[in-house]
């Protein structure tokens, strides 16, 4: 480390930093996992609408690399699917459909998870953090159906939010479990 | 899924393109599918998605992916088609689901915008059909991109097999041990998914840790100027191609100001 920055001293170039390096790497990392997640579907028995684990991948990233890192994730993978990555879920209809706006709202809610969590695992910070997401990607997602479709902002929310709520707080509490190991391997082995 | 994904290692036109040509010709080739919104317009379009991907000798992808297509399609037409309200007073209605509607208005501009996502996603499965990862970030440093985004990226692209790989293997493995997946509570379902998820999730962040370290070893943080191995050369062929794509682009708009290939007064 130390040799590397006098190297860096010497010959001020092109530098990427090894903490640079790792947070790249999480980025992309958190980029195919959401991707992946998209695909797993979890069906409910009175719903013929499956839950997919992609939002709480997005915070999952936010909570794990942080702010800057988990928007530039979500970035990353909405960039991958433009390119031709098959990475939405079938039924978001990507980025150019009228669900649009909840895959927009992704990098912000990834990135306010991240700012709430700066400070590690803590119950208290990120509940409310996971709820805030959630409502970031909603109100993308409404606003999206509102203008692309010209449908009611009543009508945006009974078929946009109202379904999903039940399943979110499931999710909430998935990311919870998950970044009790997630940010103790991930932050203490980037510091 | 093989760890190429999507790739098809051949040599076809498209392949010997230089990868900066493929970069500005996918973004310029989303301008015919944004243009027009009738179903007729956007099947000559998707048409010519198709016809490409063939030129790439990559049409074994289309039949990789024609179901998740076909879904794509319908539930892209079948929402745009319940949910669009901006239509013509005078549409005649099909059918009412709860507070939304379906019109023959909507019901044609929901099975244009189903094509339209279905041609640009073959659009962008032309492109990862012929450029591999590591040409993909080339071009993009070339283009300006820093390096620690388009690595982001490239690593995406590589990831993305591996980790479809180990959500089956996964699968499989838990599955062979008794665990019933599908069936019971919803609460006995998402614990079952647990056993899924989080060897998934320690299999990802084990991966990044261990790719971390691979880049470090490779230079990626040493300083100095980059060379490459790989520097392709860009030849008449790319202008001419180039010059072609702009020029349809520019049509398609030309067309579309005229009112050709325009059912609904938005895109």
């Amino acid at each position: 480390m130390l040799k590397t920055r006098q190297w860096a001293d010497k010959f001020p170039l092109e530098l990427v930093s090894p903490a640079t390096v790792k947070a790249v790497v999480g980025v992309g990392v958190f980029a195919a996992v959401t991707a992946v997640a998209a695909h797993i579907r979890i069906p409910l028995p009175f719903s013929p609408v499956p839950i997919t684990l992609q939002t709480a991948l997005v915070m999952l990233a936010g909570v794990t690399l942080g702010a800057a890192g988990g928007a530039a994730s979500q970035a990353v993978y909405i960039v991958a699917g433009l390119a031709g990555l098959p990475v939405f879920a079938a039924g978001s209809s990507a980025l150019l459909g009228p669900t649009a706006g909840y895959i927009i709202g992704f990098i912000p809610a990834a990135a306010a998870v991240g700012l709430a969590t700066r400070g590690g695992f803590r119950l208290t910070t990120l509940l409310p953090a996971l709820m805030i997401a959630t409502i970031i990607i909603y109100a993308a997602g409404v606003a999206g159906l509102v203008i692309l479709t010209g449908i009611s902002l009543k009508a945006a929310v009974t078929v946009g939010v109202a379904p999903f709520l039940a399943g979110d707080a499931l999710k909430m509490a998935a990311v919870v479990a998950l970044s009790r190991f997630t940010i103790p391997f991930w932050r203490g082995a980037t510091s | 899924m093989n760890s190429q994904f999507l790739f098809v290692d051949t040599d076809s036109p498209i392949h010997r393109l230089h990868p900066i040509t493929k970069i500005i010709g996918l973004i310029v080739l989303f301008v015919p599918a944004m243009a027009f919104n009738r179903p007729e317009a956007q099947l000559v379009v998707l048409g010519l998605a198709v016809l490409l991907l063939g030129i790439a000798h990559s049409l074994v992808n289309l039949r990789r992916l024609y179901k998740f297509l076909l879904v794509l399609l319908v539930m892209s037409a079948l929402m745009w088609a319940l949910f669009l309200r901006d239509v013509p007073e005078d549409t005649q209605l099909l059918a009412t689901l709860g507070p939304l509607t379906i019109s023959d208005v909507s019901l044609r501009y929901g099975v244009a915008m189903g094509l339209r996502i279905t041609a640009l996603l073959i659009f962008g499965l032309v492109f990862i059909s012929s450029t591999k990862p590591e040409d993909f970030t080339y071009g993009l440093r070339r283009m300006g991109v820093p390096v620690t985004a388009s690595v982001a990226l490239a690593l995406a692209f590589r990831l993305v097999p591996t980790f479809m790989q180990t959500v089956q293997t996964v699968t499989d493995a838990q599955r062979a041990r008794g665990l019933r997946l599908h069936g019971g509570s919803l609460l006995g379902r998402l614990r079952r998914y647990v056993h899924l998820i989080v060897p998934v999730m320690g299999y990802a962040l084990r991966r990044a840790d261990d790719l971390s370290r691979a880049l470090e070893a490779r230079g990626l943080s040493a300083p100095g100027r980059r060379t490459e191995y790989f520097r392709p050369q860009a030849t008449w062929t790319d202008a001419t191609v180039l010059l072609v794509v702009v020029a349809l682009a520019a049509t398609c708009i030309y067309l579309r100001i005229g009112g050709y290939g325009e059912l609904l007064p938005r895109l």
